[in-house]
C-alpha cells in the first residue's frame, strides 16, 4: 500500500503541515465533550491514523453501529507524514492515536522499539496466529514470538504484467503459462529480454532498481542478519540480485517508476514487463488506458516477493488498549478482509479467504487473464519471510541509486558497488 | 486623628503612584511579549536543543547516547557526501540567482518605459509565478525536463540536436532545479527593481537624453548605480533563498549521483529518513556556520560596491 508517487510529495507536505497535524490530534485526547450522539459518559472515543487506500470507512461504519458506545475518528495523511507524525508522537510521549498503520518499510524501526506499543500478545494475539500468512506473522512478531506489534492488513503478493502483443512480435510466447515456463529463471528473462529488444526496439523493463529490487526481495538475507550485522558486502542474495540488474542494462528503458515519465512509458509501450503488486494495476489503468487488452499477467521468475502491506498497531499511549484491540481484530478478520477486497481495497494476508469465489474468480476486462485472483492467491503463499532490519530502506535506496549511475553511464560497476557501500558503511555507524 | 488620616492618605497616594508606574512597565513588557516568548519557543529553544542533540547519537525512539564532537568529526573526515551538497547548493544557487536578476532588471527596466501600454496587465503577470505553490511547479518542471517523454527535450531534438539526459547528469540536474527557481522569483524582483527605478527622479534622464544619451547608456551609467542598494538587497535576499533550497530538488529528484542534493534537503534525510537526529543537528550547525561565513563575504563585497 505504498504510494511511490505520493512518497516525496508526501515528505514534503509533512514539513509544512506538521504542525497542524500535532496540533489537530493534540485535542482528540479530550474530544469526548463535542460528541453529539447518545451524550452517555462511557462513550469510548479511538482516534486512528491511516493513509489513504485501506478502504476501511464502510466497516467502520458499520461497526460503529454494531458497538454502541465506540466512536471511531478517522484521520488520514500522506504515507510519510502518517509514520513521521508518528514517531515524533512517540518520542515526545502525548499525541498518539489509540490506532496508527505501519507499513512494513518502516515496521522495524518500531519493533526495535517496543515499549511505545501495547504487546497485543497481552490482548490475546496469540489466537490471532492462525489466521494470517506465516510471513506476515513472523514480521509482526520478535523472535521468540512473545511479542506482536499489530495485526496484519494486506500484502502485494508480486507477479509480473507483460504485453503480449509486443512479446508476440518478438517471437515469444503469449500464453501466461508458457511464459512462466520460458521464463523460469531470472537468466531465460533477461535472454527473453534480448531477443525482444532486438525484435521490436522495446525494452524488457523499466530500469535497473526495480528489476534489482525484484530479484532481492525473493530471498534473504539481504543487508542485515538477524542480529544486526551488516553484510550487503557479502550478502549473497544482494550480489545475485545486483549482478543480474547490471547485466541487463541494455534492456533496460531506463525510466523510474516514481515520476510522470514511466506512465508516459507504459502508455507508449516503451517497456514490454512490469512487476507489481496487486495494488498497482490501477497505475497501469490510469496511466495507459489505450493499452486495454494488451496486457496478460503471469508469475514471476524464481517465484514471487512481497511489495507493500502494513500492520494496525495499538500506542502505548492509548488509554483503550481493549476496544481498540476488538476493533482491528474486526476489521482485519478473513470475512472483513474479504469485504475491503471486494470493494477494490487491498489483497487480503488470510490465506482462508484465498478460495472464496470473490478471490479464485476475480477478472479484470483491462488484462487477458481470467483468473487473476488465483494466480495473486497462490504468489501470496509463496512469500518467504526475511528480516530486514531499521536501515533497510536507506541501503535499498543507496544501491537503487548506484544501479541509476550505471543506467546514466556515469559510473562504471566497480565504481558504483564500491560507492553504494561506503557509503553504507558510514550512514549505518551514525 | 486628622493629621494621622492626611499621613495614611498620603501614603496611600505615594503607593498609587508606584503602582501605576509599575503597570504601565508591565504593560509594555506584556505588548512585546509574545515575540520574545515565540522567539524563545521556536527559535531559542530549538537553537541550544539542535547544538545539545548534536553531541548525541539518536533514532528519537531509543535512548540518546552521548558522543561527544564525534558527529562533527564525522561531517569533516568521513562525510564527501555532505560537502558534494555544499557544492550542488553553491552551483543552483549561482546558475539561478545571476541571470534572474539580470533577466529582472532587463524586465524591470523595460517595464518602466514610458511609451508601454497596459503596464498593471504586464506587473501582474510577471509576478504570478511567484505565487504559484512550489510543488506543483516542481511537478510540471520535472515532466518538462523528461528525459524520454519531456516536452524540453522534444524540443531540443526538433532543432537537431540530441537529448538531455536532466536526471542523469551533474549540469542537467543543476539546470533543471535553477529553471524552476529563476521562474518562480524572476517576477519577485523585477517588482523590486520596479519600485526602485520609480524612486530614480525623471529629470536625470531627461538630462541625459537632452545631452544625447541613448536607452543602453541610460541603463547603464544612470539605472544601475542608482539601483545599487537595491540590488544588495536583492543579492543578499536570494543568497538566503539560494542557500535554503528544498523543495525543488525534494521533487525533481536527487540523481544517482546525488547532484540534486541540496544541504538542507540532505539534513532532511538525515533526520526523517534515516533518523539520524544527532547527526542532522551537526549538519543543522555546520549550515549554521557556512551561511555566516557566506554572509561575511556578502557584507565585505557590498560595503565595497556601497563604496565605489
Amino acid at each position: 500500500m505504498r504510494e511511490l508517487k505520493r512518497m516525496k510529495m508526501g515528505a514534503l507536505v509533512g514539513v509544512t503541515v506538521m504542525g497542524m497535524a500535532l496540533a489537530g490530534c493534540a485535542d482528540t485526547g479530550s474530544s469526548n465533550g463535542n460528541n453529539e450522539s447518545g451524550n452517555n459518559s462511557e462513550d469510548v472515543e479511538l482516534t486512528m491514523w491511516l493513509w489513504p487506500g485501506f478502504g476501511l470507512e464502510n466497516l467502520l461504519k458499520e461497526y460503529e453501529e454494531n458497538n454502541p458506545g465506540i466512536k471511531v475518528n478517522l484521520q488520514e495523511a500522506e504515507y510519510a507524514d502518517i509514520h513521521q507524525n508518528l514517531i515524533t508522537a512517540l518520542a515526545a510521549g502525548s499525541g498518539a492515536p489509540d490506532i496508527s498503520g505501519i507499513d512494513e518499510g518502516y515496521l522495524d524501526r518500531f519493533m526495535e522499539n517496543p515499549d511505545h506499543f501495547h504487546n497485543l500478545m497481552d490482548l490475546g494475539g496469540e489466537e490471532l496466529k492462525d489466521q494470517y500468512l506465516d510471513f506476515k506473522w513472523q514480521q509482526g512478531t520478535n523472535a521468540d514470538e512473545s511479542f506482536l506489534i499489530g495485526v496484519p492488513t494486506d500484502v502485494g503478493p508480486m507477479v509480473m504484467a507483460y504485453r503480449a502483443d509486443i512479446f508476440e512480435e518478438a517471437g515469444l510466447p503469449t500464453d501466461p503459462d508458457e511464459v512462466a515456463e520460458k521464463m523460469g529463471t531470472w537468466e531465460e528473462y533477461i535472454e527473453a529480454g534480448k531477443q525482444l529488444q532486438e525484435e521490436t526496439g522495446s525494452f524488457m523493463f523499466n530500469n535497473l532498481s526495480d528489476l534489482y529490487t525484484a530479484i532481492l526481495e525473493q530471498g534473504s538475507p539481504q543487508y542485515f542478519e538477524d542480529d544486526g550485522t551488516f553484510i550487503a558486502g557479502e550478502s549473497e542474495r544482494n550480489q545475485y540480485a545486483w549482478d543480474l540488474a547490471t547485466s541487463a542494462v541494455d534492456i533496460s528503458a531506463g525510466i523510474d517508476r516514481s515520476t510522470t515519465e514511466w506512465g508516459a512509458g507504459v502508455a507508449a509501450g516503451e517497456f514490454a514487463t512490469v512487476f507489481l503488486p496487486p495494488w498497482m494495476l490501477q497505475n497501469i489503468k490510469n496511466d495507459a488506458p489505450d493499452t486495454s487488452g494488451l496486457w496478460n499477467i503471469t508469475n514471476m521468475p524464481e517465484g514471487s516477493g512481497n511489495f507493500g502491506g502494513s500492520f494496525l498497531s495499538i500506542p502505548s499511549e492509548s488509554d483503550h488498549p481493549e476496544e481498540a484491540y476488538d476493533l482491528v481484530t474486526w476489521l482485519m478478520a478473513p470475512e472483513q478482509q474479504l469485504r475491503i477486497f471486494e470493494e477494490n481495497g487491498p489483497f487480503p494476508s488470510t490465506p482462508e479467504v484465498y478460495d472464496d469465489p470473490a478471490i479464485q474468480e476475480l477478472q479484470d476486462d483491462f488484462f487477458l487473464r481470467d483468473d487473476l485472483g488465483a494466480l495473486y492467491a497462490e504468489a501470496a503463499e509463496e512469500i518467504v519471510y526475511g528480516y530486514k532490519g531499521s536501515l533497510h530502506e536507506p541501503v535499498g535506496t543507496l544501491f537503487r541509486d548506484a544501479l541509476q549511475t550505471i543506467e546514466d553511464g556515469t559510473n562504471s560497476k566497480e565504481e558504483a558497488w564500491n560507492g553504494a557501500m561506503e557509503e553504507a558503511e558510514r550512514q549505518i555507524n551514525r | 486623628m486628622t493629621n494621622n488620616i492626611a499621613v495614611k492618605q498620603e501614603k496611600r497616594n505615594k503607593v498609587k503612584v508606584y503602582n501605576q508606574k509599575k503597570t504601565d512597565r508591565n504593560t509594555g513588557w506584556l505588548f512585546i511579549s509574545p515575540f520574545f516568548i515565540l522567539f524563545g519557543i521556536f527559535g531559542v529553544f530549538p537553537l541550544i536543543f539542535t547544538a545539545f542533540l548534536s553531541l548525541h547519537r539518536w533514532d528519537i525512539l531509543g535512548t540518546r547516547e552521548f558522543i561527544g564532537f564525534e558527529n562533527y568529526i564525522n561531517l569533516f573526515v568521513n562525510d564527501p557526501l555532505f560537502w558534494k551538497t555544499l557544492g550542488n547548493t553553491i552551483s543552483i544557487w549561482l546558475m539561478s540567482t545571476i541571470p534572474q536578476l539580470i533577466i529582472a532588471l532587463m524586465i524591470a527596466f523595460f517595464l518602466n518605459q514610458a511609451f508601454l501600454k497596459g503596464k498593471t496587465l504586464f506587473r501582474l503577470g510577471i509576478f504570478v509565478p511567484n505565487v504559484t505553490s512550489v510543488v506543483a511547479v516542481g511537478i510540471v518542471f520535472s515532466a518538462m525536463f523528461g528525459t524520454q517523454f519531456g516536452v524540453i527535450n522534444y524540443v531540443i531534438n526538433l532543432v537537431g540536436l540530441d537529448s538531455i539526459n536532466w536526471k542523469g547528469s551533474y549540469l542537467g540536474t543543476h539546470v533543471a532545479i535553477a529553471a524552476m527557481v529563476l521562474w518562480r522569483w524572476v517576477g519577485y524582483n523585477t517588482i523590486i527593481y520596479l519600485a526602485g527605478l520609480q524612486s530614480i527622479s525623471k529629470d536625470i534622464y531627461e538630462a541625459s537624453t537632452i545631452d544625447g544619451a541613448n536607452k543602453f547608456q541610460q541603463l547603464i551609467y544612470i539605472t544601475i548605480p542608482m539601483l545599487r542598494p537595491i540590488i544588495i538587497f536583492t543579492v543578499i535576499q536570494s543568497t538566503i533563498g539560494g542557500l535554503q533550497l528544498f523543495a525543488e530538488p525534494l521533487i525533481f529528484g536527487e540523481g544517482g549521483n546525488y547532484q540534486g542534493l541540496t544541504m538542507t534537503l540532505y539534513l532532511y534525510q538525515e533526520a526523517f529518513t534515516r533518523f539520524s537526529f544527532g547527526y542532522a543537528a551537526a549538519i543543522a550547525w555546520m549550515i549554521f556556520f557556512i551561511i555566516i561565513i557566506i554572509s561575511l563575504v556578502n557584507l565585505f563585497i557590498s560595503q565595497r560596491i556601497k563604496s565605489a
